[in-house]
């Protein structure tokens, strides 16, 4: 005979190769489970073709409809394929993935008809959740996704098991158990698995995240939405500064035209473009302001993901790592967009003085203004700047006049016309935010040849009594104007200061009115108002989340050679493996252990229970029952040796008999229970007589 | 001994010397018994294919965890490797602790699946899950433990040619609990059973003439006539017991019929022509024919004669006088 012929011989009638009924149930449990997340990101007809793949794939499952033909299932391919490239273009972008992957999951389910199909979609829905760890990190997704892949190795379960066998409430106790197993394993991998730098760049995700952009309009801008999103925490080793001088620094808005507001470029060859701070570049002389004998603030950011490079840091900020940069403009720029959370140490020096000296190109960088646009406020400005003792005085002159005059803070401020906007505000409307004060103040500046320009970036920032770390949400955008002046560098002037100073003093809540409010999201309101008790539940899930941060979603290479050295002091790969031996032990010995427990308890049925109980409580009056006999001779042997009327026990023996031997006997809890107080008067009376 | 042919024709003649290698070695490692307990000295394990898919699965979520740079993406590998690496155990026990023992088998026509009985037993029920049992040749079938402690399956293997047949090492194995490992056994109960030819029914039944009116009662199990009480035999029809007798005295008795022998029948190899197949083809068709209608008959093939006479001990005679013919008993 021939043993090679292996499994390929068993051709088997149906059975084995079929998915099971209860298993399918689960495969589609555990689709729709990780899709679910997804579903922000997805068109709506890709929701629709899932839906519909998934009625029909019920209707098969009720033996109701038929699997589609051929040519049904080549059309919904190649059109979902062209319907992604149409509307999303031949991009190389994470989302257009994501899309198809979705796209591909769907329609796999009314194919799906053989356990390698099965196995198909389970691979898939794994890899569909390591998807959505790219777009979010956090403990709330992390833990639901726990759940989706308990279902995945649930449905993996069913499929080993014949149709009958397998029970979805055990399946999914079983994933479970299986994963709780794995956990052990999984934390030394996690810990030890060296972490490599990456191979290849991929495709990031572009989903419009909230944040800050890189070019803004204010008079576009009718309601400024604020989200309540968290766009960085900072944990600073000492305590952290005070509200007021958290001023984030992030983007430098130097040019303006038509009344929108961006980011300046640098006049360098892209050679010296590259003179930023990095590391490991061949740098011909690095960016470092002179910092000697100042103080210094240190501190560690995390920054949620934004697609962005930018970063924030106190001015001025001087970064500790190798991967982020600061600019000729004192901007943080990491290296890369961050997708993911982003970790980075910052040293800040308050008041170093910035750019001592002027460079020609920053000079002519922030005085730049375009030729006929806002002529009311040019000359408003030059009008000023005449009476006006130096250039500082000139600028206290206007935040007096923003003070004076009846200006008002607003996050709904009236619509301006692009041409002229800055006129029509100072002027007309007198009413806006941040943006349209520092947009203002700007350009009177530059009217009047001092060189000045927007900062945008983030102010102030709520403390976790928790965990201690500053929280800085994404409603905390700000922007204030800078300005240079001779031998003092680039000074911070902000305006928003001017006009609702507790803003800046307070904090953002002390500056909204209540009308404000309603641009605010519920948890905000909640946790600004008097709602003690859930702003306190929530401090302590946001702590949660940070440390979720610090130590899982932040766990890179440098976090992993320290904890490593914290834990094995000094890391020899005798250690390393010793761990991992240990971590996988751990592992086993679950494992092991769980299937020890297994040993089914024997259950004994009651009514025999009772009656070992009575045979027992006889036998140590004496009276033992001999191993051949059965319970009536037992009793029939007693009561002739006692002589007593073995008639008056017989509805105990036959209520006895039946509960022993008759299958079709009914069985509860009264027949026990009189079973039982039959049985005591019956051990009585025989060991009375 | 062996009757089975695999189309074994299309592999590779060092494959087969591998696979002929592999025998001797389970033959050692694996020695046939009638019963035998699994543990890890004749359970193996290893990843199945849908295991090496798992492992391009994880291989690419490494990639994008590195790629990305992305923690959960790691924590989401190592969990999968992790999962792995724990199924290995639960694969193993799934298997391990089992007891299996060959109940028993029937015998059959060529081109007929032959039934075997195998015992799956388990001493502590939960950790096996998922068992699949089935000769090379045959269709798998489940053992279902997850109710009792042991299951009878009943195995069905075609029979590819007449005389003894050896249905060769039955594959024991599991999937158990994720698909991505399986472990098996190769058991050897080294058990045979007969194979019948496959029954040709193209013959008239040659009768010897025998004057009907003439006929002795030569036959005591016939059907025609009540001829006597005896007591039961094993092997008696069940349908001749008096059950009424039974009924009274628990004593089983039957009746005995007699039949009027009014043919008698030999079924001669001599008098077919065709090759050696297919007169025993037809000598068996002739032979059921025979014993169906409750003629005596008797057979004569070249070596071997048998009276006539019938009733199922006789048929079974003459059908592995037939079945291995030219065969060495």
């Amino acid at each position: 005979m021939d043993i090679q012929s292996k499994t390929d011989r068993y051709t088997p009638h149906g059975v084995q190769r079929q998915i099971p009924r209860n298993s399918l149930i689960l495969i589609m449990l555990a689709q729709a489970a990780v899709v679910i997340p997804h579903i922000d990101q997805l068109s709506f007809w890709i929701i629709i073709l899932g839906l519909a793949c998934a009625c029909w794939r019920w209707m098969i499952f009720l033996d109701r409809w038929h699997f589609p033909p051929w040519w049904l299932k080549a059309a919904l391919i190649f059109g979902s394929a062209a319907i992604i490239l149409i509307t999303e273009g031949v991009q190389h972008r994470l989302e257009t993935w994501t899309s198809f992957l979705i796209v591909a999951f769907a329609l796999k389910l009314i194919e799906t008809k053989s356990r390698r199909d099965a196995y198909a979609v389970l691979f898939l829905a794994c890899f569909v959740i390591a998807t959505e760890f790219i777009y979010k990190q956090t403990i709330l997704i992390s833990l639901y996704q726990s759940i989706a892949l308990i279902l995945v190795v649930a449905a993996m379960v069913g499929m080993n098991q014949f149709h009958t066998d397998v029970n979805i409430v055990s399946a999914i106790k079983t994933a479970g158990k299986l994963l709780a197993q794995a956990i052990p394993l999984m934390l030394v991998l996690f810990l030890f698995f060296p972490r490599i730098t990456p191979f290849w760049s991929v495709p990031t995700a572009s989903t419009a995240r909230t944040g800050l952009s890189s070019a803004m309009t204010p008079g576009d801008v009718a309601q400024l939405t604020r989200s309540d999103e968290i766009a960085f925490r900072a944990v600073f080793d000492g305590p952290p500064p005070s509200t007021e001088d958290l001023y984030w620094r992030g983007l430098v808005f130097s040019n303006y035209l038509q009344g929108t507001w961006s980011v300046g470029s640098f006049p360098f060859s892209q050679r010296t473009l590259k003179r930023i701070d990095w590391t490991d570049d061949d740098i011909i002389s690095p960016f470092r302001p002179d910092v000697k004998g100042l103080r210094k603030i240190s501190y560690q950011i995390l920054q949620e993901p934004t697609d962005k490079i930018w970063q924030f840091g106190i001015d001025l900020a001087i970064p500790r790592d190798g991967d982020n940069g600061l600019t000729w403009d004192f901007r943080l720029i990491s290296k890369k967009p961050m997708s993911t959370l982003t970790r980075y140490s910052i040293d800040s020096y308050p008041g170093a003085v910035l750019d001592k000296t002027l460079p020609r190109w920053s000079r002519k960088r922030e005085t730049t203004l375009p030729l006929q646009d806002n002529p009311r406020i040019v000359a408003y400005a030059k009008e000023q700047y005449k009476n006006a003792a130096s250039d500082q005085a000139f600028i206290e002159q206007i935040l007096q006049a923003i003070r004076e005059q009846n200006f008002r803070y607003t996050l709904r401020p009236p619509v301006l016309a692009r041409n002229n906007s800055i006129d029509q505000f100072w002027f007309d409307t007198q009413a806006g935010f941040c943006m349209h004060y520092a947009g203002a103040l700007t350009y009177m500046l530059r009217a009047v040849d001092i060189p000045a320009r927007i900062v945008g970036g983030y102010q102030g920032g709520e403390i976790n009594p928790v965990t201690g770390h500053v929280i800085v949400r994404q409603y905390l955008a700000h922007a204030w104007v800078e300005a240079w002046i001779p031998e003092k560098g680039w000074l911070r002037f902000d305006p928003t200061a001017a006009i609702a100073p507790e803003r800046i003093e307070q904090g953002f809540d002390a500056a909204i009115t209540d009308d404000d409010r309603d641009t605010l999201s519920v948890f905000t309101n909640a946790r600004l108002g008097k709602m003690l008790l859930a702003a306190r539940m929530m401090y302590l899930f946001e702590s949660l989340e940070h440390r979720w941060n610090m130590f899982v979603v932040g766990y890179d290479a440098k976090r992993q050679s320290n904890t490593l050295q914290r834990i094995l002091g000094d890391v020899t790969p005798l250690r390393v493996a010793l761990v991992l031996l240990i971590g996988g032990g751990i592992s086993f010995a679950l494992a092991g252990l769980s299937l020890l427990l297994l040993r089914k308890k024997k259950t004994v049925h009651p009514v025999i229970k009772l009656f070992v109980q009575f045979t027992n409580d006889l036998s140590k009056k004496g009276v033992t029952r001999k191993p051949h006999e059965s319970p009536m001779q037992f009793i029939r042997r007693i009561c002739t040796n006692k002589n007593l009327n073995e008639a008056q026990f017989k509805p105990v023996i036959d209520r006895l008999r039946a509960n022993l031997y008759n299958p079709e006997s009914t069985f509860n809890k009264f027949e026990l229970n009189t079973l039982r107080k039959e049985l005591t008067q019956l051990k009585q009376m025989l060991l009375s007589a | 001994m062996s009757s089975v042919n695999f189309n074994s024709s299309d592999l590779v003649s060092d494959r087969n010397l591998f696979s002929q290698r592999f025998r001797k070695w389970l033959d050692r490692r694996i020695p046939p018994q009638r019963k035998i307990f699994l543990t890890q000295r004749n359970v193996f394990i290893f990843p199945s294919k849908t295991g090496l898919a798992f492992f391009v699965l994880l291989a690419i979520l490494l990639f994008g965890a590195i790629n990305y740079q992305n923690a959960l993406i790691y924590g989401i590998t190592f969990l999968l490797a992790s999962l792995f690496l724990v199924t290995i155990i639960h694969t193993y026990k799934s298997l391990a602790g089992l007891t299996l023992e060959f109940v028993s088998s029937r015998s059959g026509f060529v081109d007929e699946n032959i039934e075997f009985q195998v015992k799956v037993s388990q001493e502590n029920s939960g950790a096996h899950a998922g068992i699949q049992l089935g000769w090379p040749t045959g269709i798998k079938q489940w053992a279902h433990l997850n109710h009792s402690d042991s299951d009878t399956v009943h195995l069905f293997v075609p029979a590819k040619s007449r005389g003894w047949m050896n249905p060769g090492r039955l594959l024991v194995e599991t999937f158990y609990p994720l698909g991505l490992l399986r472990a098996w056994t190769w058991i050897d109960f080294g058990v045979k059973t007969l194979v019948y030819p496959k029954p040709l029914f193209q013959d008239p039944i040659k009768k010897t003439a025998v004057d009907a009116e003439q006929g002795e009662v030569t036959r005591h199990d016939g059907n025609d006539d009540f001829y006597e009480m005896r007591s039961y035999q094993e092997g008696d029809p069940i349908k001749h017991i008096a059950w009424r007798n039974y009924a009274r005295s628990d004593e089983l008795i039957v009746k005995q019929f007699a039949g009027h022998q009014e043919v008698q029948v030999i079924l001669d190899w001599d008098q077919l022509n065709g090759d050696v197949e297919n007169r025993l083809s037809r000598l068996t068709g002739m032979a059921l024919i025979a014993s169906r209608s409750n003629q005596e008959f008797g057979l004569q093939l070249p070596a071997v004669t048998i009276a006539p006479n019938s009733g199922p001990a006789h048929l079974d005679q003459i059908l592995t006088e037939l079945a291995l013919y030219g065969h060495s008993k």
